[in-house]
């Protein structure tokens, strides 16, 4: 009885691992299954996954030989997903889309397309030169670009009715268009609840219920470049901060102004506070004046209960005129098995026409001159009074290199510090904000000594 | 002859082939039905636990192998790192104020749902309710209500003409907003000493009012006593929650530019500043060694709360020395 289990067991074995070694090899004509991981930036809501989903059928239907599948994160949790996904040897194929913040995060990651674009002999013409140039870094490519999303002034007509102003000029080129021409308009734009705005005497700053000046959206780094500073606070070698002086100081002593000396802007508990459902004073139809990027215009559906539209980037003291921009991309893992076919389905998605549907679902603006007008036809069917030849007018703006989310090392750190240090001037108003920078500039200069000290 | 010697000498004759006596078949038996939680224990928490407590040895940042480092995590934790002071301060503060006041809370609860009165099934059943929500919804639902300009706390306060605080929009606020709403799950702790109380003979509250005790006398000299286990039992397993509070910190600070645990760090709760560690900042070495000095804090003070508990806590029938 014992015997004839044992032989029984033996025979399973043997059979099985015959089995296995004869079905274990892929079989020739078997696809390749290319991953594409959606959560460094827009893409993961339902409808986006949905319709990325139906893309990916469309190639796996047009494609034999190789089959792409997206797998999504959500934006809070893409850095534990996927660096889990790494240490779990899991590593996708291609991130897609991805930011320049996403690109910086694991910034060693990624690896050169230049190689395959040059073998290729691809054809890069068609897309804005600032959009290109904005994924070149010094020691490699990283991707082509998808879409940009530049900045505008956002402004509130309504409110501007109101107050009996004139709008905010349309188009570049206007002189006169400076932030401390904003920052004048918002003196009367800033109500307190009895109705005062900033040049009355009776005006009561703790009172406020519309802003003038909703201020910048983006990082603290979006800010130094409009007073001439580097966006990144450091020197060329990333070796020494330099986030004390020059912009960064200016773009520090702007922000504190506008919330505690002319009281046209909100704290960082006004910003905090949920506005009707809105995210922020614009949006809630309380803030007459807001820097932010094209994506927010994508928004608007769900706030439209004010008419808007859009003016230029002001000019900084210097006349420096910077247009902070997000940008989407693609990018292909080092760990990859696959490179080769990671760039054949990075290429099939940046074509025109598949561009700019993703962009349709993601709610960026195609990175393609040869799409830009129908971007704009197409928008302004939606939004027939808004000017949004405008976000197009402000790539040729764009802070491509260096980029306001652009690497530097150990960047969470940094970043987290510089946010901390804005906000530490948006929450306190008895902060000088030439301390504040120079605590800053310490903070940062122990995590470059940190970084190269590990190298 | 005596009776050893039988045993020996049987033995010693026992044939090789002798089926497995009751008692070792029972035992294998045991292990095997045990085995499941065993084999899952080692490899779902030892072995990362043994993982980990290499790892915190090491520089790690998930895209390159580890570099072994010696000691460096720790040191830099405790002579370089102000921000592991800062964490743990903003969780002894939270703790110190949270977990008394989830045990009286929980307690007078209790008490107030052990009464004989109509409908107490159905308060019970509310006060218990909201703990069983979980952490997320939690956060949110609390986040709208300490909304400075639209929530309904602020508003309940300006109507009696209190200007209420920024909450978890401010860094003043924001840990006292988050005590706050700690006491929304004490439903939990409730029904434990609900089902402690219970558990006290009514003999000897009829033979105290005999005796004359009033009703604070009797909770002093009777209930108290008879539930300090159950205490024992809440702090214990609050100390331990609240050194591993996470959840909602996470859901309400998530998005911020700033990072986790805004405003101002004011809510960098110490398993938030680990996570960020391990997960924002890719530093998977220095994460691990404060996962383990948090372990250590964490056994150190349950073992305080044990030896402290000989002289507060009574167990019925217990011969004290």
């Amino acid at each position: 009885m014992k015997n004839n289990l044992f032989k029984m067991i033996a025979l399973f074995v043997a059979v099985s691992t015959l089995l296995a070694a004869c079905g274990g090899a892929p079989a020739a004509e078997e696809p390749t299954k290319i991953t594409a991981f959606v959560g460094f930036g827009a893409g993961s809501d339902p409808d986006s996954m949905e319709a990325l989903k139906k893309i990916a059928q469309e190639f796996n239907d047009s494609h034999k030989d190789i089959q792409l599948e997206f797998t999504f994160s959500t934006w809070e949790e893409h850095s534990a997903k996927f660096s889990t996904l790494l240490a779990g040897d899991l590593a996708p194929d291609l991130a897609f889309p991805i930011g320049i913040q996403g690109i910086a995060e694991f910034y060693d990651e990624w690896i050169d397309v230049a190689p395959y674009i040059k073998e290729d002999n691809y054809d890069t013409s068609d897309f804005f030169g600032p959009a290109v140039e904005l994924l070149q870094y010094p020691d490699k490519t990283i991707g082509l670009p998808l879409g940009v999303y530049t900045s505008v002034i956002f402004y509130n007509e309504d409110l501007f009715d109101k107050a009996g102003l004139d709008y905010p000029p349309s188009a570049y080129g206007d002189p006169n268009w400076t932030y401390g021409q904003v920052v004048e308009l918002a003196k009367s734009l800033t109500l307190d609840e009895n109705g005062n705005d900033t040049n009355s005497p009776d005006f009561d700053p703790t009172k406020i219920t519309q802003w003038g000046w909703a201020g910048w959206d983006g990082p603290f780094r979006t800010i130094p470049g409009k007073f001439g500073g580097n966006p990144l606070g450091m020197d060329a070698e990333y070796k020494t901060a330099e986030m004390n002086t020059g912009g960064y100081l200016e773009g520090a002593q702007a922000i504190h102004d506008a919330i505690w000396k002319t009281h046209v802007s909100p704290t960082s508990e006004d910003l905090d506070s949920s506005f009707g459902g809105a995210d922020n004073p614009f949006e809630g139809g309380l803030s007459a004046m807001w820097e932010s990027f094209s994506w927010i215009a994508y928004a608007y559906p769900t706030f439209n209960n004010f008419n808007w539209n859009v003016a230029p980037i002001p000019a900084g003291p210097n006349g420096d005129i910077l247009s902070p921009t997000n940008a989407d991309t693609f990018a292909i893992s080092a760990h990859s098995k696959n490179p080769q076919q990671a760039w054949e389905v990075a290429k099939w998605l940046i074509e025109p026409e598949m561009l700019s549907r993703i962009c349709g679902i993601l709610g960026c603006m195609p990175s393609r001159k040869s799409l830009a007008d129908t971007w704009v036809k197409d928008m302004s069917t939606e939004y027939p009074n808004v000017n949004f030849q405008l976000f197009v007018d402000s790539i040729q703006y764009m802070d491509a290199s260096p980029n306001n989310e652009e690497w530097v090392p150990n960047y969470q750190k940094v970043w987290d510090a510089t946010e901390n240090a804005a906000d530490t001037l948006r929450t306190d108003g008895n902060a000088d904000p030439q301390a504040v920078m120079d605590a800053l500039d310490t903070e940062v200069q122990g995590y470059l000594d940190e970084y190269w000290a590990s190298k | 002859m005596k009776l050893e010697n039988i045993k020996l000498r049987n033995n010693s004759a026992k044939p090789a082939s002798q089926p497995m006596s009751m008692r070792r078949r029972e035992a294998l038996w045991g292990y095997i039905f045990i085995s499941p939680w065993l084999i899952g224990f080692v490899i779902f928490t030892l072995g990362p636990m043994i993982a980990s407590l290499l790892l915190s040895l090491t520089n790690y940042n998930i895209t390159t192998p580890p570099v072994f480092i010696q000691l460096d995590n720790y040191i830099k934790l405790f002579t370089g790192d102000p921000r592991f002071w800062h964490s743990l301060g903003v969780t002894v503060k939270f703790a110190l104020i949270a977990i008394p006041l989830n045990l009286v809370f929980g307690f007078v609860l209790a008490l107030l749902l052990n009464q004989n009165v109509p409908g107490v099934a159905f308060w019970r059943t509310i006060y218990y309710l909201p703990s069983v929500i979980a952490g997320v919804a939690v956060a949110i639902l609390w986040s709208l209500i300490f909304n400075p300009r639209f929530g309904i706390l602020n508003w309940l306060l300006s109507l009696v003409g209190i200007d209420g605080p920024g909450w978890l929009a401010s860094p003043d606020w924001a840990v006292p907003a988050l005590i706050i709403m700690s006491l929304w799950s004490v439903g939990g702790g409730m029904i434990i000493y609900l089902s402690g109380l219970q558990s006290i003979p009514t003999a000897f509250y009829e033979a105290a009012e005999l005796d004359g005790a009033n009703a604070l006398q009797r909770l002093f000299y009777i209930t108290i006593p008879l539930m300090s286990p159950v205490i024992f039992y809440n702090l214990v397993i609050g100390i331990i929650g609240t050194f591993q509070y996470f959840t909602e910190v996470y859901v309400i600070t998530a998005t911020a530019d700033t990072g986790l645990g805004g405003p101002l760090e004011s809510t960098l709760f110490y398993n938030v500043y680990l996570y960020s560690n391990a997960f924002r900042y890719l530093n998977m070495g220095y994460a691990s060694a404060l996962a383990w000095v948090l372990f250590v804090i964490v056994l150190v003070l349950t073992l305080l709360v044990f030896r402290s508990s000989a002289l507060w806590v009574y167990y019925e029938g217990e011969l004290r020395r």
